[in-house]
């Protein structure tokens, strides 16, 4: 299977692309965290680090792969692993100040908020809120993905989950949790 | 149209630009919209560090093969250092004995017999490795592509050549072929751990083509350099792999968990068929855990 198949099955939300670039590249990955003054754990997280934002990237139709994915995933690690060195390194000289990111912490919090009553959503909830709202899924995409019998299904679903979310949202927390 | 449907076609960017700026200036002139845009905003964000979460969770799932390098640098030491003293041993052997018959033969006789005893012993020592690790596949294909490299050289490889290559590895470019993944360019994608990636030009001047029409037919055809796969392979991902057989090198093909035999050169269009030789399994599943 070559880079391009590869980028056609992630593009299409076929899992087994990353989990097939994830053994593939694996050790290649790991090597560079561990030449960088990294332990095996840390190589291992960012390099699944670097996937994730591969598919991300590669969900979005204008992904245009410029190089092998091989190098891709290669200069994504090389920065995720050195703004860990250097978040690192600010932790160490001037301890218990995260400047680092660039978010501000009420949005931080709101999301924080936010992710935690998602998780107390069932799977197949989380997962038609996560295809509509993140990957931008058609109503008949969802339906084939669930195994719904058509778009209008899939639509109900998506309505109530959402529901669902909203009602755990604003019972659980004052709006003032959310106010800019 | 109800607000919330509003709000999602604002933020998933389904909205005219003539649409867009009207509902931003709605926005702009109503704090309670406001804040109920940025909540939602943040329902997308959200969702997109659970979908994040769920994908680490199932590669974290995934078993690979720690990169232990120490390990396999200690290994490499001791296999080159084996094969240095078998490959010094039979020249000294065999100049000695031939010192006693023809004292003044052509060294060049000698240096063809040293290096034809030397390949069978780097031979031999691939396959006992081989056989032997199976705890540890990744260090056993590292391992034979030592031997095998010395193999190749028909002389002692210094250690010291061996551990430099090692070392270097991780220093990716795009022509590396050290013992980790390549980056392949071309279409058969030879998979990071083929014990025959880089010695190969058969495989790796492979191309493969598939051919979806008919998905319930898994068969193969090879026309020159070209192999031509039949059936539903672009669902899944597939590997070629290339298996020396006691000095015989076979391809097989990897695709959802099963292997299976390629002929090399099959100008007929030829069924698949499923490997079920234990001892070849086992190998396959060596060089592609």
């Amino acid at each position: 299977m070559n880079d391009q198949e590869i980028i056609e099955q992630i593009k299409r939300g076929d899992e087994s692309a990353i989990d097939f670039l994830y053994k593939k590249n694996y050790r290649m990955m790991v090597k560079l965290i561990l030449k960088n003054s990294g332990t095996e754990d840390e190589a291992k997280d960012i390099y699944q680090d670097a996937l994730v934002v591969l598919w991300q990237k590669a969900r979005n139709p204008e992904f245009v792969l410029s190089s092998k994915i091989s190098t891709y995933l290669y200069s994504v690690c090389l920065n995720l692993w050195r703004k860990e060195l250097e978040r690192k390194s600010r932790h160490t000289s001037s301890e218990g100040m995260d400047y680092g990111e660039s978010m501000p912490l009420d949005e931080k919090e709101r999301i924080s908020i936010v992710q935690k009553c998602i998780s107390e959503l069932g799977d197949a909830c989380k997962q038609i809120l996560i295809y509509y709202y993140y990957d931008k899924l058609s109503m008949a995409e969802i339906a084939e993905k669930m195994g719904f019998a058509n778009a209008d299904t899939a639509k109900t679903k998506k309505y109530k989950c959402k529901q669902e979310l909203d009602k755990k949202i604003k019972t659980q927390y004052t709006p003032s949790d959310f106010l800019d | 149209m109800e607000l919330q449907e509003k709000i999602d076609q604002y933020l998933l960017d389904q909205l005219n630009p003539a649409e867009k700026a009207k509902f931003e200036q709605l926005i702009a002139g109503d704090s309670l919209l406001k804040s109920e845009v940025a909540l939602q905003q943040s329902v997308v964000v959200a969702l997109g560090n659970t979908s994040a979460i769920q994908l680490k969770s199932r590669l974290q799932k995934i078993p690979v093969s720690m990169a232990s390098t120490g390990n396999a640098l200690r290994l490499k030491w001791i296999g080159a250092a084996a094969i240095t003293t078998v490959a010094a041993g039979l020249i000294i052997f065999l100049l000695t004995g031939q010192e006693k018959t023809d004292g003044s033969s052509e060294s060049a006789t000698t240096q063809q017999i040293s290096s034809t005893e030397s390949k069978e012993t780097a031979a031999a020592a691939a396959e006992q490795t081989i056989a032997t690790a199976t705890d540890n596949p990744t260090t056993a294909v590292v391992e034979q592509k030592a031997t095998e490299k010395k193999h190749k050289s028909r002389t002692s490889a210094p250690a010291a050549t061996e551990l430099k290559a090692f070392d270097n590895s991780a220093n990716f470019n795009d022509t590396e072929t050290g013992n980790v993944s390549t980056p392949n360019a071309d279409n058969s994608s030879a998979p990071a751990n083929t014990l025959y990636t880089e010695t190969n030009n058969k495989l790796s001047n492979l191309s493969v083509n598939v051919d979806t029409s008919n998905p319930k037919d898994k068969s193969y055809q090879f026309t020159g350099s070209k192999l031509t796969l039949f059936g539903d392979f672009n669902n899944k991902p597939y590997e070629l792999l290339e298996l020396n057989n006691k000095g015989q090198k076979n391809l097989f093909l990897s695709y959802n968990n099963e292997y299976y035999e390629l002929i090399w050169g099959q100008m007929k269009k030829t069924p698949l068929k499923k490997v079920s030789h234990k001892e070849t399994l086992d190998k396959l599943k060596v060089i592609n855990p």
